[in-house]
């Protein structure tokens, strides 16, 4: 609680006010402290005496910063100097305002026409519901609805949603530049996540063989871009020889019919024929044909007397005819053996020469080098020799051929014919190897020829960039396996962490909604209490429907809105309000808050809530004010309306009253006592006293405001009963004040006006500046004044 | 007042739960997000553990 304003100097129109100079008054009860302000307080001033001054001293110290606390105008140079005595015992000096300020800072409820046109409308001419309007309004339901909290909740949520975003957006980025670093040009990022199985399973032993094929591919680059460049010499180029030597001991024969016959080879045998095998093999010949001749010429011998065809007796040389005749065609048979033989062995001496000279085609060596500037072989042509040692067997088993053809009849022993098979099943393999590898680059030679022929080189290089490239990413996988595996573990990660992020996200939103929710409860509930303290201010008021829509949102600035309409026949109405019902709806908003604040520890200040009120309304008004402030720590009510001041005199308990007026050129609150509590009788008591007064310079102005505040007042509310709230009681006061005090009033008429035109215009209002007014004159002035008896 | 995460616990969908049951709004936005390492709800480290570690 204040208890005094004790010394307010230089602070606007507060020049220099000391409280205990000017209320030194103790009550009848010493411990009444009736010097000091009290739970409830209500003071009064007209206009430019200081009221406005000490509410913004008060909303100063209540922490808003947007007024300043200007210096009094004759005073521009002086210190200013603000003393405060609170229940606590603690007092504070101005000079240090933010002392001040964290002492009393938010402990003020203040309703005056910004608080209007912060929450409510606007008191001039924009009544619009602006966005301005519904942020306060979001953040007046969010204090009030103790929101705090929930809002401190849901901005942790969303706090930690980016935290983790950007803890994650760190993480991420790392492992992304570190496989970036590994990844070259030509490989981008995105296209990691879908080779991830192939990097997995990728064997690192295939590493070698990679490397080699990429060798390989990369040489076959370069001989198709040489293709490219030289195209015209592709078609010159020419396909390797086969070897077509056949290496058999098969040869054809044919009879003398044209039969033919296949005969193996057999060098022994050719070897051994001589005339008695011969011989043996000529019959052998004719006894197919004539086989008795066999059996008869085997018979025949020096000694043969009877012929073993005829059983006659052989004379003459009969049987001898038909041996020889027999003889002739042994001998026929028997040379065409021969030379059957010679012919074999030449056969078999030619299957021996071409073994011997069994070699690769030196003609392919060129055609090879010319073909490998183009087209990658990556085949080697075998060789085909035999070996010397082979070589040197079958020239001596050719030797022996020739000397058996020399002397055919003669047998010719040490053939190596066994090892001879053995070398042409050898150089069968090595021809058909030889031919295969021939084959396999001809093949490649005539693609190349085909693929150049049909304008597809550069198809061809692409295919083998292409080649290249999936290699050296294999190899790339194989050397940096764990780095793309540790890759996929952090894009998991990330994506476990967005998704959660999401989730945070999802969270929030959801909250939102419940604050939202609730947000609105709240501003309902809050509206109906509007809607509550409307009926009681102005229970005639056709009211309609006031209403507010709550929003929450974080892309605000602030993160709750509120709307706020009055609906007639629901129909906005809020701009066709009369001043009066804007301000009922205006206080009924700050009572509505004094009901839901939840900190009661609070000081409520009403500035003059009760303008464009009727009398009706004032005194509704101040029942409210009796009826809603009683649980907070005090109460100031500041008016300049006599009628409401009476009001809030007759309805608030436990209250004290003050005057506000100028005196001396400084605002001042005059404390007064219960008994005079009408102004003017206080003032009277004082001038009955006026003898024992110090006729200074400043109570020449005191009394003089003094004298002209008793006639002016005194008249209004006594006379004619201004400070009544109907015309039933101003006429009851009038009637009650009697015939004989109006005729005196009419009576005095001149001496009234005169009186109060000394005071306004008679020196008084520029004292000391002409010096022609003088406490004595002032004297008579207030002995004329309670000569009229009013 | 009670909290607001508790009050929308049944709202939500199990994922956002387990998440949501790891927050203890009282404590500070880094105090959180250590727990949420600690229950394998988010990760920032690769060393700390790594798929095949979890599996």
């Amino acid at each position: 609680m204040i208890k005094k304003l004790k010394t307010i100097n230089n602070i606007f129109s507060y020049s220099f006010f000391e409280w205990d100079t000017i209320n030194p008054v103790k009550g009848v009860n010493p411990n009444d402290p009736i010097d000091i302000f009290k739970k409830n307080n209500i003071l009064f001033a007209e206009n430019g005496n200081g009221k406005t001054n000490l509410i913004n001293l008060l909303k100063v110290l209540n922490g808003v910063d947007s007024i300043k606390l200007e210096k009094h105008w004759d005073y521009p140079t002086e210190n200013q100097n603000v003393v405060l005595e609170l229940d606590n015992e603690l007092s504070f000096n101005s000079g240090n305002w933010s002392e001040i300020n964290g002492s009393l800072q938010d402990k003020f409820v203040i309703f005056d026409k910004y608080f209007t046109e912060k929450y409510v409308h606007s008191v001039g001419l924009d009544h619009h519901n602006t966005a301005q309007r519904k942020q306060e309004r979001g953040k007046h339901i969010i204090y009030l609805g103790n929101f705090t909290e929930y809002n401190q909740e849901i901005n942790k949520i969303n706090r930690l949603k980016n935290e983790v975003s950007e803890k994650n957006s760190a993480f991420w980025t790392a492992e992304q530049d570190k496989i970036s670093n590994i990844l070259p040009e030509w490989l981008d990022i995105t296209k990691i996540d879908s080779e991830k199985n192939i990097i997995k399973n990728i064997d690192p032993l295939s590493l070698s063989s990679k490397q080699q094929t990429l060798e390989n591919q990369k040489k076959n680059l370069e001989k198709v871009i040489n293709a490219i460049k030289n195209q015209s010499e592709i078609e010159k180029l020419k396909n390797l020889d086969d070897i077509k030597t056949v290496f058999d001991f098969k040869i054809k024969e044919f009879d003398k019919n044209g039969k033919k016959t296949v005969y193996q080879l057999d060098p022994a045998k050719l070897f051994n024929f001589t005339v008695s095998k011969g011989v043996k093999q000529t019959l052998s010949k004719i006894s197919n044909k004539k086989s008795f001749i066999k059996t008869g010429l085997n018979l025949v011998d020096d000694t043969t007397e009877d012929c073993p065809f005829c059983e006659q007796k052989i004379k003459n040389g009969e049987l001898i005819q038909i041996v020889k005749d027999y003889q002739n065609i042994f001998d026929q048979t028997f040379l065409d053996e021969e030379s059957k033989v010679k012919n074999r062995l030449q056969k078999y001496k030619t299957v021996l020469s071409s073994l011997k000279d069994l070699q690769s085609i030196s003609s392919n060596v060129t055609s090879l080098q010319e073909a490998q500037k183009y087209v990658g072989v990556d085949i080697s042509i075998p060789n085909c020799s035999l070996g010397e040692e082979d070589k040197k067997i079958i020239e001596l088993e050719i030797q022996r051929v020739i000397d058996k053809e020399k002397n055919i009849l003669n047998p010719v022993t040490g053939s190596t014919f066994e090892q001879i098979k053995n070398m042409v099943d050898r150089a069968n393999a090595l021809k058909k190897s030889y031919n295969n590898a021939v084959d396999k680059i001809n093949e490649k030679i005539n693609e190349l020829k085909k693929v150049a022929s049909e304008g597809k080189l550069d198809e061809r290089k692409t295919e083998i960039e292409n080649t290249i490239r999936e290699l050296e990413k294999s190899i790339l996988y194989i050397n940096h396996q764990k780095d793309f595996l540790r890759y996929f573990n952090a894009k998991n990660h990330n994506n476990q962490n967005k998704k959660v992020i999401e989730n945070l996200e999802a969270i929030y939103q959801k909250l939102k909604e419940k604050i939202v929710e609730k947000f609105n409860k709240f501003a309902n509930e809050y509206f109906e209490l509007i809607k509550h303290y409307v009926k009681i201010i102005s229970p005639s008021m056709e009211i309609f429907d006031v209403l507010g829509k709550g929003t929450y949102s974080r892309t605000g600035r602030e993160p709750a809105q509120c709307g706020f309409e009055v609906q007639y026949n629901k129909k906005d109405c809020t701009n066709d309000l009369s001043e009066g019902e804007r301000q009922v709806i205006a206080l009924a908003f700050f009572f509505a808050q004094l009901k839901k604040e939840i900190s009661k520890d609070k000081i409520i200040i009403l500035d003059d809530p009760i303008t464009s009120f009727d009398a009706g309304k004032r005194k509704s008004t101040a029942e409210v004010i009796k009826s809603e402030t009683q649980k907070f720590d005090q109460l100031f009510v500041f008016t300049c309306d006599p009628l409401f001041r009476e009001f809030c005199l007759k309805e608030i308990p436990n209250r004290n009253f003050y005057y506000i007026f100028i005196t001396k050129k400084s605002s001042s609150i005059h404390y007064v006592p219960k008994n005079r509590e009408t102004i003017y009788q206080s003032f009277e008591e004082d001038f009955k006293n006026i003898g024992n007064i110090n006729g200074s310079n400043e109570n020449v102005v005191i009394y003089g405001q003094k004298l002209r505040f008793c006639l002016e007042t005194k008249i209004k509310e006594d006379y004619f009963g201004y400070s009544q709230d109907n015309l039933s009681n101003m006429i009851e006061q009038v009637v009650e004040k009697g015939n004989q005090k109006f005729k005196n009033l009419i009576d005095n008429k001149e001496t009234i006006l005169n009186l109060y035109n000394y005071c306004n215009t008679g020196g008084l209002a520029h004292y000391p500046k002409d010096g022609s007014t003088s406490w004595n004159e002032l004297n008579s002035k207030v002995q004329e004044y309670l000569n009229l008896n009013l | 007042m009670n909290s607001l995460l508790a009050e929308i616990n049944n709202e939500i969908t199990p994922e956002q739960k387990k998440i949501s049951e790891a927050i203890d709004i009282k404590k500070s936005e880094e105090e959180i997000i250590s727990d949420l390492i600690e229950n394998d709800i988010v990760s920032f480290d690769l060393k700390e553990k790594t798929d095949d570690q979890k599996t």
